[in-house]
């Protein structure tokens, strides 16, 4: 479980707590998927945080997820011709470094 | 008009010092620094009197962020081995962080993996004294959780612009308030007395081609801050890399490819560095590791 802003909620995400209002009162379920209408609705009601399953916005040493997020995390500096050099060097490490886990994976 | 907002802004942020965020003994030590006759061991006695606090910091210094994992064994020894300017900049951040770790979600993580990155940078860059750049690393986004805490209407408004426009949290608050967390930084350093090369480092980690005295400390955090933007560990308030300044690297005379094994010590101690929460049980100073 991980406890996020809402601003990193992506529809798809599920509640590992129920959402409650101030006063206790239960406004989504607990095991409840998220999608983009329901974030925009918590939005509005002012949360600002919510507990998901699993750790999707943590910490990532896997290097094969790091090679997927990269689009995402570069999305608004594509037309920036350094960083898209920097990314895609990073590409090519992490690439490296999820071939050589692999490698690894398969040895052992 | 706008001049007033920002004037009152920054007085409601500067009021800080009437919470009970900051220990007692950070003014104390301050007062004892000033004095050139001071020696350590009345510093560290100041410090060692707050337990719960000297705990902390045992536990912050001994995490590999500093390089001497596990090997601290007193505040002295802290004292001697990492400088007082690194020691108060951990008083202040684990400080503030403990009270405010709810006002902003993933923060406390991200400040501490840019610690560890900026340290990383520093090594690899041969500079000298690199957990003075671990510390400047920790307290880089100190502005955001300030703001959080003082400005909360404004700090959930930041919020909301980011994530409707896809802004980075930057932007988003010079839309909403006028001026970034890198102006509440410089704010923040010169109330509480930092040393310069800390201070540069928090008000200008965006723009570090901008800094006068200190480019090195500023470059520094500027890349830590992107490593840890890349991993993802914990959050800086929004799930964006952020532009490096072509001039970062070379400040620091490296180059693109020299990240390659800063990354790869990232990775490595990352794990370790996200058991380093300075929950206050541990009060044993001889615990030694950061993570059990």
């Amino acid at each position: 479980m991980q406890n996020i802003p809402l601003s990193l909620a992506q529809p798809g995400m599920k509640l590992a707590k129920a959402i409650t209002k101030a006063n206790g009162m239960p406004i989504v379920g607990v095991g409840i998927e998220l999608t983009e209408t329901l974030i925009d609705r918590l939005d509005s009601m002012g949360i600002d945080t919510v507990s998901i399953v699993g750790d999707a916005v943590s910490a990532s040493q896997n290097p094969s997820e790091r090679v997927q997020r990269l689009d995402h995390l570069f999305r608004r500096l594509e037309g920036d011709p350094n960083m898209v050099k920097v990314k895609a060097h990073l590409r090519e490490y992490f690439t490296i470094k999820a071939a050589a886990d692999a490698a690894k994976q398969g040895k052992g | 008009m706008e001049e007033d907002l920002k004037t009152v802004a920054k007085g409601k942020i500067l009021s800080i010092r009437d919470l009970p965020t900051l220990p007692r003994v950070l003014d104390e030590v301050s007062r004892l620094v000033e004095n050139p006759n001071t020696t350590i061991e009345a510093i560290a006695k100041v410090i060692s009197r707050d337990q719960v606090l000297s705990a902390k910091v045992l536990k912050m210094v001994n995490s590999p962020v500093y390089g001497f994992p596990g090997r601290i064994s007193s505040i002295q020894h802290a004292l001697v081995l990492l400088g007082i300017n690194v020691i108060r900049g951990v008083i202040i951040s684990t400080s503030v962080f403990d009270i405010m770790a709810k006002a902003m979600e993933g923060l406390w993580e991200h400040s501490v993996g840019c610690a560890l990155a900026t340290g990383l940078i520093a090594r690899k860059a041969k500079l000298k004294e690199p957990e003075e750049f671990s510390v400047c690393g920790l307290l880089h986004d100190l502005g955001k959780v300030v703001a959080a805490v003082q400005l909360p209407e404004l700090h959930k408004a930041v919020g909301e612009t980011v994530r409707s426009q896809d802004l980075r949290w930057l932007e988003a608050e010079k839309a909403v308030l006028g001026f970034g967390h890198d102006r509440i930084n410089a704010w923040l350093a010169t109330h509480w007395h930092l040393p310069p090369t800390i201070k540069e480092a928090m008000a200008l980690h965006h723009y570090p081609e901008r800094a006068q005295f200190y480019p090195q400390h500023a470059a520094a955090v500027h890349l830590g801050d992107f490593i840890v933007r890349i991993f993802e560990h914990g959050s800086g308030g929004d799930d964006q890399a952020v532009p490096l300044s072509p001039l970062a690297l070379k400040i620091l005379n490296l180059k693109l490819t020299d990240l390659d094994s800063v990354l790869d010590g990232f990775a490595q101690d990352l794990a370790e560095i996200s058991c380093v929460d300075f929950t206050p049980e541990e009060l044993s100073p001889s615990s030694g590791k950061a993570c059990n």
